[in-house]
């Protein structure tokens, strides 16, 4: 009787074998992964996990700012691909199809925080953008700056704020163009959107992150 | 090339892959607008770019399959789930018992005679309803059902018929009993009327016995069959309506010769049925 030596051996048995098969063969694509894991190779779907669920967390987390919601998002992403896996149809990328179910996710949640009302000390000094709808102060801090590492995390934290700060329709946009560097046609498909109305939003997002990191740039 | 061109080419270019072309470059250097936008925007997206990727956490995989576990123990086959003794498990099973025992009973009380037949007296017309008070006395329910005579006059009717041989109409007669008055139009339900029927027991000193349950006389539609050896004599019939009046009719007999063949002495006959040993009135 062999030793267990880690967790995965007793919880990704077949993970293995695949990864034994993959280095032989070329690796498969997301496709044949997700046909593999809808006749019930736990093992392509695992695979599959793993080649997404850094970008998927990442990409949630750029939307939310909430490192626990974007992996739970990020979780229940991967679980909603695989209770739907029968329903699959490999029209487009798999990427855009898994982005755009981390998407809807990532709004609802932002609609749910909505919803219960979150109150921002800053929200008091809440304004509207020129298409009208309300954007939340984020003063740009003029204090001076006292070290370089401490100056790169500033900015970072800065611009993490400013992003969650932009209306959610501008954000997804910015994120999987600035971020996740898709482009504007697979955005369109991600977003179910034009690609005209893509660009738009895109530029419209730079506007006003322009506005808000003046002193970064 | 003008600054709304370029400005769209500067801001639409992949910062990896293109660069701007040498119009947007011509134009870039001799328009400060647009230079400016351009070092703007570059200086935008290297920030936003620059974002460092977070990653998943070490344990994602362990928890995603932790999901996965809970997600098919929620969806496992129905026979998987019997067991689990949880309030929902046992909602559907009792829902169909309780949809059994509701069937069942419904069932039960269709196929009791008395009860049907006593609701049917109080909802449906013509209905019989038979009591024996007394040894002399029987007392059929009876709705009256419309005779529409040839004077176009409405009045309530009984039809007393045998099953199987002829039919007898009892007709009250409204002209000499004026109580009780029966409301009665044509084509409308009416109240009920009991009769109450009884023979002149000077003549036989029998009395006449209806054969027949409620229910049967229910489903014979109102009639009274009479056994063969029933008494000569009248047949009274005693109407009653729901407001408490009543008025007796009589009714002669009728013959058609089966007494006469039972009476005479050393005759043969064979007695068919049950059936067939009923008089007509």
């Amino acid at each position: 009787m062999s030793a267990i030596s880690s967790i995965d051996e007793l919880i990704l048995p077949a993970r293995a074998s695949v990864a034994r098969q993959t280095a032989v063969a070329e690796p498969l694509s997301d496709h044949s992964l997700l046909e593999a894991a809808r006749t019930g190779d736990e093992a392509a779907f695992a695979e599959l996990v793993r080649r997404y669920r850094n970008q998927i967390t990442n990409y949630v987390y750029r939307l939310t700012n909430d490192y626990e919601s974007a992996v739970d998002l990020a979780q229940e992403t991967f679980l909603r691909v695989f209770r739907a896996a029968d329903r699959y149809q490999a029209t487009y990328a798999f990427s855009t199809y898994i982005y755009r179910i981390a998407t809807n996710l990532a709004i609802s949640e932002l609609r749910q925080r909505k919803r219960r009302r979150l109150v921002s000390l800053t929200g008091f000094f809440q304004s509207q953008d020129q298409s009208g709808e309300p954007s939340e102060l984020d003063p740009a801090d003029r204090r001076p700056l006292q070290d370089v590492t401490m100056v790169d995390d500033e900015r970072r934290a800065a611009v993490a704020r400013a992003i969650a700060t932009l209306p959610e329709k501008y954000r997804a946009p910015l994120v999987l163009r600035d971020i996740e560097e898709r482009s504007y046609e697979e955005i369109g498909r991600i977003l179910e959107m034009s690609e005209g109305t893509v660009k738009s939003r895109i530029s419209r997002a730079r506007t006003f992150l322009r506005d808000k990191l003046q002193n970064y740039l | 090339m003008n600054c709304r061109n370029c400005k769209i080419e500067i801001e639409e270019r992949d910062l990896r892959r293109e660069s701007l072309s040498e119009a947007a470059e011509a134009h870039v250097s001799s328009c400060a607008a647009c230079r400016v936008f351009g070092e703007e925007r570059l200086a935008l997206r290297r920030l936003v770019g620059g974002l460092e990727k977070i990653s998943a956490p070490a344990d994602f995989d362990f928890r995603m399959r932790a999901r996965l576990a809970s997600e098919r123990d929620t969806h496992a086959p129905r026979g998987a789930r019997w067991f689990n003794f949880s309030p929902s498990a046992f909602t559907w099973p009792l829902v169909g018992c309780l949809a059994l025992v509701i069937s069942a009973s419904l069932y039960y009380q269709q196929q009791q005679p008395g009860a049907h037949a006593t609701l049917t007296a109080q909802t449906e017309s013509p209905s019989i309803a038979m009591t024996n008070d007394s040894p002399q006395t029987s007392v059929a329910e009876v709705s009256p059902s419309v005779v529409q005579t040839t004077d176009s006059e409405t009045r309530p009717g009984i039809e007393v018929a045998s099953s199987k041989i002829s039919t007898t109409s009892v007709v009250p007669e409204r002209r000499r009993n004026a109580s009780p008055r029966v409301a009665v139009r044509a084509g409308v339900e009416r109240a009920s009327v009991q009769v109450e029927e009884s023979t002149s027991t000077g003549l036989m000193g029998a009395t006449p016995r209806f054969a027949a349950s409620g229910a049967t006389r229910r489903s014979e539609g109102a009639l009274i069959p009479v056994q063969l050896d029933a008494p000569e004599g009248q047949l009274k019939v005693l109407l009653r309506d729901t407001s408490g009046g009543a008025r007796t009719i009589s009714v002669d007999s009728v013959s058609f010769g089966s007494r006469d063949v039972m009476k005479r002495p050393g005759a043969t006959y064979t007695k068919a049925s049950m059936s067939s040993n009923q008089g007509v009135w």
